[in-house]
């Protein structure tokens, strides 16, 4: 559905991602793991076409960057409907939708710069599901998020996943990863280290985080430990 | 947006019954031939002014954005400023509004050069920036050099903006201008909503960022451009437009830009109309420069933001 082969990327002047070979298909939730500087955000900039030689497709790909911000203050739905600016309308029915699924409907009216951090976090994700696009990729999408907003906020994208779309998301925090996703890939310095089912990659990522493997284990949902 | 209209459409109507022989029906000559000139050069010029402010500040998600910054306006100047330099205004007067209009054209192509192919909001900042300098400098320039000792007087009174004596002619020279970059302006909202999310999400919902900004930046040229090629330098009214527009409006940029025309349109009519109030009811020898007071009447309103903006 999405990805890059054999990709390497440079800024300004140093090599950031050395030949990473990826690819998501539909029905996954991919959540990309790894400490900051590792080429997370390079790789997802490359799925979204936004590095040089690379294209946007905005009708297929819906691209939410990290710390994403509108500059003005924009009523949520304003904003939403920014999702529909690839398809040439303001199709209120799919922003509807969109804002119903972030669970922000509420807030539709509200200025964006006047509602908390986790919501306008949620709004922003709503403008991307009001574009309808097959594929999803998101940067820190539940960083500064609450413990409940961001266990939502997974849910969401793993309920959308589930509905057979593809997200691919990058997510610091490796318990929420464990209990979502579908799929985690763990990067460091620039390459893949491990890519497949979360509980069997955990190792890896652990030591990327410079956890105790014993330590990580007690992070897996208890379901996974009785299994 | 209809009472904003009808503002425009009541202070025209003043402005036309506003003049030095003071209040009333002037005659059919006065009438075609120096105030409707003079009335809608003012509305064309603010209305430019205005959408020129809107664009600006959206296309560069910066409230401080100014039609000034992109140093358009001092090309202008300085197209002005070769004209009275080499005496050619004397011999054929619609040579200021002409110089004063290839200057702004070649201020634009140079804009264009200086901010490179890779154009970005901040590289579009700062090649505009650079053209203000060159052109201040050049300006400067000309004025130690001016061979004629009145040209430094004459061209100090045109820096400061003004719209009196202006006739069909220079009408006829700067509408098109003008009403062009309009055009140009007005078709950007929806770019405009889309880049509020930043250049890089920008792109990922299709929205070209380098072609709009490249389109921003000659669309303000042109509105801009033409209106100081007959009005002289004018500032603030691009700058706080918008500013008063977006608690009545929202701030969505898009849904600016009409509001910000008209609202340009009246607020530079209205000043063009207390211009020529000045000497008819306070002890003045002649009308205050339009742009001496649209600065006086933009601070207060800038300083009024100020402080409601907050820490």
């Amino acid at each position: 559905m999405i990805g890059v082969a054999d990709f390497s990327a440079s800024l300004g002047g140093r090599q950031v991602l050395h030949g990473v070979s990826f690819a998501a298909e539909a029905g996954a939730f991919v959540a990309i793991c790894g400490p900051n500087g590792a080429g997370k955000t390079t790789l997802l900039r490359g799925l979204a076409g936004l590095l040089p030689g690379g294209r946007a497709t905005p009708r297929r790909v819906a691209y939410v960057e990290q710390g994403a911000r509108c500059a003005w203050g924009m009523t949520v739905r304003q904003v939403a409907t920014l999702g529909r600016v690839p398809h040439g309308d303001r199709d209120g029915a799919a922003v509807d939708r969109a804002l119903a699924a972030c669970g922000v409907a509420a807030l539709a009216d509200r200025r964006i710069d006047r509602i908390s951090g986790g919501q306008a976090r949620r709004a922003m994700l709503a403008r991307a599901l009001a574009t309808e696009a097959e594929v999803l990729l998101l940067d820190e999408p539940v960083a500064d998020l609450d413990p409940r907003a961001a266990h939502e906020v997974m849910a969401l994208l793993a309920g959308l996943a589930l509905r057979g779309g593809c997200v691919v998301a990058v997510v610091h925090q490796v318990e929420l990863a464990l209990r979502y996703a579908s799929r985690m890939v763990v990067m460091a310095e620039g390459r893949i280290l491990a890519d497949g089912v979360p509980r069997e990659v955990l190792d890896v990522a652990a030591s990327c985080f410079g956890m105790a493997v014993g330590l990580a284990e007690r992070l897996l949902p208890p379901t996974d430990l009785t299994s | 947006m209809r009472w904003l209209w009808a503002t425009v459409g009541a202070l025209l109507l003043l402005s036309l019954l506003v003049g030095a022989a003071g209040f009333g029906v002037p005659d059919g000559l006065i009438l075609w031939q120096i105030r409707l000139p003079r009335t809608l050069l003012a509305a064309l010029v603010g209305a430019g002014l205005g959408v020129s402010g809107a664009v600006l500040q959206g296309a560069l998600r910066n409230p401080l954005a100014d039609p000034g910054l992109l140093g358009i306006g001092g090309c202008a100047a300085l197209g002005a400023v070769v004209a009275f330099y080499w005496g050619m205004e004397a011999v054929f007067a619609p040579a200021l509004p002409i110089g004063a209009l290839a200057g702004a054209g070649m201020g634009c192509a140079v804009l264009m050069a200086f901010s490179g192919r890779a154009l970005s909001g901040p590289s579009l900042i700062l090649a505009g920036v650079a053209l203000s300098a060159l052109a201040s400098a050049l300006i400067a320039l000309a004025l130690t050099l001016a061979p004629n000792p009145f040209a430094l007087a004459e061209i100090t009174f045109w820096l400061m903006g003004g719209l009196e004596d202006r006739t069909l002619l220079h009408l006829a020279l700067a509408a098109p201008v003008i009403v062009a970059g309009c055009a140009v302006l007005l078709r950007l909202g929806v770019r405009l909503d889309a880049l509020s999310l930043g250049e890089a999400t920008a792109a990922t919902l299709g929205v070209p960022v380098a072609q709009t900004l490249r389109l921003a930046a000659v669309g303000v040229a042109l509105a801009v451009g033409g209106g100081a090629a007959v009005a002289g330098g004018i500032g603030f009214v691009g700058l706080v437009v918008p500013h008063l527009l977006r608690p009545v409006f929202g701030e969505r940029p898009g849904g600016l830009l009409w509001p910000s025309l008209a609202g340009g349109a009246a607020i530079l009519v209205a000043a063009d109309v207390l211009a020529r109030l000045g000497p008819l009811v306070l002890p003045l020898q002649q009308e205050p420069r339009l742009g001496v007071l649209t600065a006086l009447m933009g601070a207060p309103f800038l300083v009024a933001i100020a402080r409601r903006v907050g820490p």
